[in-house]
């Protein structure tokens, strides 16, 4: 029955051709659904971005191992915000550079007792892993001289040493990254994709004082 | 350890039947947890696979059997074979003598279509062995065939087994690991 | 006698014809019968291993088992949240009320709240806010075979070899995607539903071919491809019906374009952007696959039958809102066992192509879809034809549309989005309706707590004047999964 009914429509629409009538002008509009692309483009103050920081704050220099990245502060929020903020320059610092994602290098010592991070039993891949970024502090207190230091590998809690993080005067925060560009390996738990890291930290961090 | 003695093995001409030596560990000891293509391939039994030595990096790889099922199964699972044998040998390709097909231009790991092994076989009521090679005029034997009728198999194929980057424009050039991994969800040895 | 006479003469005159004399015109139509993404099964069914769902070469550890009761992966998902406690986790896991009825129902409703909501912090709707959640993980296809195509033309990137040996494959959402549960081997419950979709008539793509030579070797062909508004004839094996007529739409998802044609393998040009249907199991997912580099490639049988692949690169925020807000996605994770948080950082990760020159991210992401078709007629249309779904298949188009642009503001400015209510992506009003039925239904709901919609009424209040209108035998409101009062996705209409 259908295919009848559509071979008479072939005749006839054969026939419209025939008279100058494309099949184009013979359709009804398309209820077209937008596409990603086909959206408009936010304007440049609807991005979100962190603030700058001031001046000292953040540092980034090359060396033999990698990159060193380093935030200093005078004031001490919490260990999470501020190690946040070094994950977000860490990655801003990738895409600065055209990467696109780093290795985090983890600054173990002999005797440390942090166990060895293992690939994940379900053989997941990661964008990231934000516990495995454990950078390494050094502080020192109100009244005091000596810079005290604190290594997330030690075995050691941090603030375990029964300091009062409130005494805190002056920290340094320090991590190294190895940049990389291509395809991720991020069955690797020191994997870090910078554009994941980034879009996932940018509404969560601010400069550190 | 391993290695070398499946080499020693296949030196003296005997049946090298065993899995491949896994793949170096890598980081944090992934490997582990992912199997590799001989783990997926059901083992073969003892003499039903032969891999002789019949000159420098050259083998003579042998499946017998006795159910036929299917040029192609027959034929897939000793490509299988070769690209494990090759591999085991810790080379990374192999080519194969015998006309050209399929230089379409495109860059291939393999073309199944110039794996062309030679048979002989059994047929029911006759207890001498025919031949089938893959250039002959004649049809392929078991064509139209009952396959009950083949009682009994052997197909046959030299390779040359070469390391390095493989020569993808040679059509008779076959890259073992692709090859592999294609395969092995597929081949079983036959009955 | 003398007709075969005759015939015999006319073959032995076209035999003596040059070849440029022998152009006849000829036309093929097809109509397509099985449509999906084009991942390349590794598994096989003698290969078993204990806690795995088909392991295989392609996914070692097998499919995807998000969302899934008995192991431990509803906690993974929820421990993410550093806001959860413990405690909360196993109130949502297993809230107290067994005995209530419907508790399954209820506790299904809890766990999607839960899973909605995902963020860095309280109240961020996650599936329009993937990239706000920390990353659960997703296993990647760690073979090194792929269908698809070599879409760079360097047989030296992509890192697959092609089932028949071509090297180069660029099949980038294959590797992100190919383990997940719904569109894998023998449990892809997504990929089977969208096939028996399109045959119940959700949709309908075609391809026809022009050409002037010979069907199976012709160097100057045209191929078309498009949707139909006509619904697939089935034969009476439920099989897609040979020979039926359908009319071709040249609106969005429509192209035109070059072919040639060797041994009965077709292979199109490649085009800047190939535009053609895609597909789904929601008339929402059904939009233009707008494939860069885009291209075909397919072989024709000896019963006129094809198979073969449409790839090119796609902007990977349609393939993550196609297959995330279908329905809801806490409601699709849930039941197919996948994890949309996941796959999204799956394609971030994978992205490959699509540069976007102002942000310079990679929006594109190399794929391949997988077809097959059989023989039709392919007409023209006699009178204006359009995009047409069946049934109130509308709403879903319109209430994807705005979740869609929620989503791609979210990524595209980085600013948390609010969830639309208007749309089954909110998990709501279904829950509130359920919710006050367990024992500590209001302490759950509270601390199940989200953005308001401004114009939300009191749930609780309802809910009691409910329940007391229950008691005098009147209903008042249909409960559960049925919601009238909403024009959204995740009505479970198929």
């Amino acid at each position: 029955m259908t295919k009848r009914i559509y071979a008479a429509a072939l005749a006839v629409s054969m026939v419209a051709v025939a008279h100058g009538a494309t099949a184009a002008e013979a359709q009804r509009p398309d209820p077209k659904v937008p596409l990603a692309a086909d959206h408009p483009r936010p304007a440049p103050n609807e991005i979100v971005s962190v603030p700058a920081a001031a001046p000292g704050v953040f540092s980034a220099r090359k060396e033999k191992g990698g990159t060193r990245l380093v935030v200093k502060g005078r004031k001490f929020t919490s260990r999470a915000a501020i190690e946040n903020y070094l994950a977000y320059r860490a990655a801003e610092e990738i895409i600065a550079q055209d990467g696109e994602w780093f290795m985090f290098v983890e600054s173990r010592q002999p005797g440390d007792g942090a166990p060895a991070l293992t690939v994940d039993a379900q053989l997941r891949s990661f964008s990231f892993r934000m516990p495995n970024f454990r950078p390494v502090w050094r502080y020192k207190t109100v009244g005091s001289g000596d810079w005290q230091t604190w290594s997330p590998f030690s075995g050691a809690a941090f603030f375990g040493n029964g300091i009062d993080p409130a005494t805190v005067a002056e920290y340094e925060v320090t991590a190294t990254i190895v940049p990389g560009k291509g395809l991720m390996n991020g069955r690797d738990p020191l994997a870090f994709h910078a554009i994941a890291v980034s879009d996932f930290l940018v509404n969560q961090v601010a400069p550190p004082q | 350890m391993r290695f070398g003695l499946v080499l020693a093995l296949v030196s003296a001409g005997i049946v090298a039947n065993s899995p491949m030596s896994r793949a170096a560990s890598s980081l944090f000891g992934e490997r582990e947890l992912i199997p590799s293509h001989e783990d997926l391939v059901p083992p073969s039994e003892a003499g039903q696979f032969l891999v002789e030595p019949v000159g420098p990096d050259e083998l003579r790889l042998t499946v017998k059997g006795r159910t036929f099922t299917s040029k192609p199964a027959a034929e897939k699972y000793l490509a299988y074979r070769a690209a494990e044998a090759t591999l085991e040998q810790r080379k990374t390709w192999f080519t194969v003598d015998g006309p050209q097909h399929g230089s379409d231009g495109v860059v291939r790991s393999f073309r199944l279509e110039n794996w062309r092994p030679a048979w002989r076989y059994k047929l029911s009521g006759a207890p001498e062995w025919k031949s089938w090679a893959p250039g002959s005029a004649e049809p392929f034997f078991a064509d139209g065939k009952d396959p009950k009728l083949i009682t009994e198999f052997e197909l046959t194929a030299v390779i040359k087994l070469r390391s390095g980057k493989p020569n993808t424009r040679d059509p008779l050039a076959f890259e073992a690991e692709p090859l592999a991994h294609t395969l092995a969800p597929q081949v079983s040895p036959p009955q | 006698m003398k007709q075969a006479f005759l015939a015999g003469s006319i073959v032995a005159a076209l035999g003596l014809l040059s070849p440029a004399a022998q152009a006849v015109p000829w036309e093929r139509g097809f109509v397509i019968s099985d449509y999906v993404f084009g991942f390349h099964y590794g598994g096989r069914p003698d290969f078993i291993k204990e806690g795995r769902i088909e392991p295989g070469i392609d996914c070692p550890t097998g499919s995807t088992k998000n969302f899934t009761y008995d192991d431990g992966s509803f906690y993974e998902a929820f421990k993410l949240q550093p806001w959860r406690t413990e405690e909360e986790i196993k109130l949502i896991m297993d809230p107290p009320g067994t005995d209530v009825n419907n508790y399954l129902m209820i506790r299904s409703w809890v766990n999607r709240r839960a899973m909605g909501y995902r963020g860095y912090a309280k109240g961020i709707g996650t599936y329009v806010n993937p990239f706000a959640a920390a990353d659960p993980g997703q296993p990647e296809v760690t073979g090194i075979i792929s269908e698809g195509f070599d879409l760079d033309n360097n047989p030296e990137t992509g890192g697959f070899t092609s089932p028949d040996g071509q090297k180069g494959i660029d099949n980038a959402l294959y590797r992100a995607w190919g383990c997940a549960r719904p569109y894998r081997g023998e449990t892809a419950t997504l990929n089977k539903r969208a096939t028996s979709q399109m045959l119940e008539g959700l949709y309908t793509a075609v391809i026809r071919l022009r050409g002037v030579q010979d069907p199976m070797n012709d160097s100057d062909v045209t191929l078309e491809i498009g949707y139909s508004p006509d619904k697939i004839q089935k034969d009476v094996n439920a099989g897609v019906a040979r020979n039926y007529s359908y009319r071709l739409f040249n609106g969005t998802m429509y192209s035109k374009v070059k072919a040639t044609i060797k041994n009965g393998v077709v292979e199109t040009e490649i085009v800047d952007v190939l535009h053609a249907p895609t597909y789904g199991w929601f008339a929402n997912q059904i939009v233009d696959g707008a494939f860069h580099k885009g291209r075909i490639r397919f072989t024709i049988d000896a019963k006129g039958a094809i198979a073969g692949h449409i790839g090119g690169y796609r902007d990977w925020r349609d393939v993550y809102a196609a297959n995330t807000f279908g329905q809801d996605g806490a409601q699709q994770d849930n039941r197919e066992h996948k994890d949309s948080v996941a796959l999204y950082h799956a394609l971030i990760r994978h992205a490959d192509g699509l540069r976007d020159p102002q942000t310079r991210r990679k929006m594109g992401i190399s794929t391949a879809y997988r077809f097959s078709a059989v023989p039709a007629q392919i007409v023209e249309p006699l009178t204006p034809i359009t995009v047409e779904w069946p049934g109130n298949r509308q709403n879903d188009v319109e209430s994807g549309k705005i979740i869609r642009a929620a989503f791609v503001k979210a990524i595209w400015t980085r600013a948390i989005q609010e969830l639309p209510w208007q749309t089954g992506e909110a998990v709501y009003p279904g829950l509130e309706r359920v919710i006050f039925d367990l024992p500590n239904g209001v302490d759950l709901w509270k601390m199940l707590d989200r953005p308001r919609n401004p114009n939300e009424p009191d749930w609780y209040k309802e809910w009691a004047e409910q329940k007391e209108a229950e008691k005098k035998g009147i209903v008042l409101r249909r409960r559960g999964f049925d919601d009238s009062s909403r024009t959204a996705t995740g009505n479970g209409t198929n």
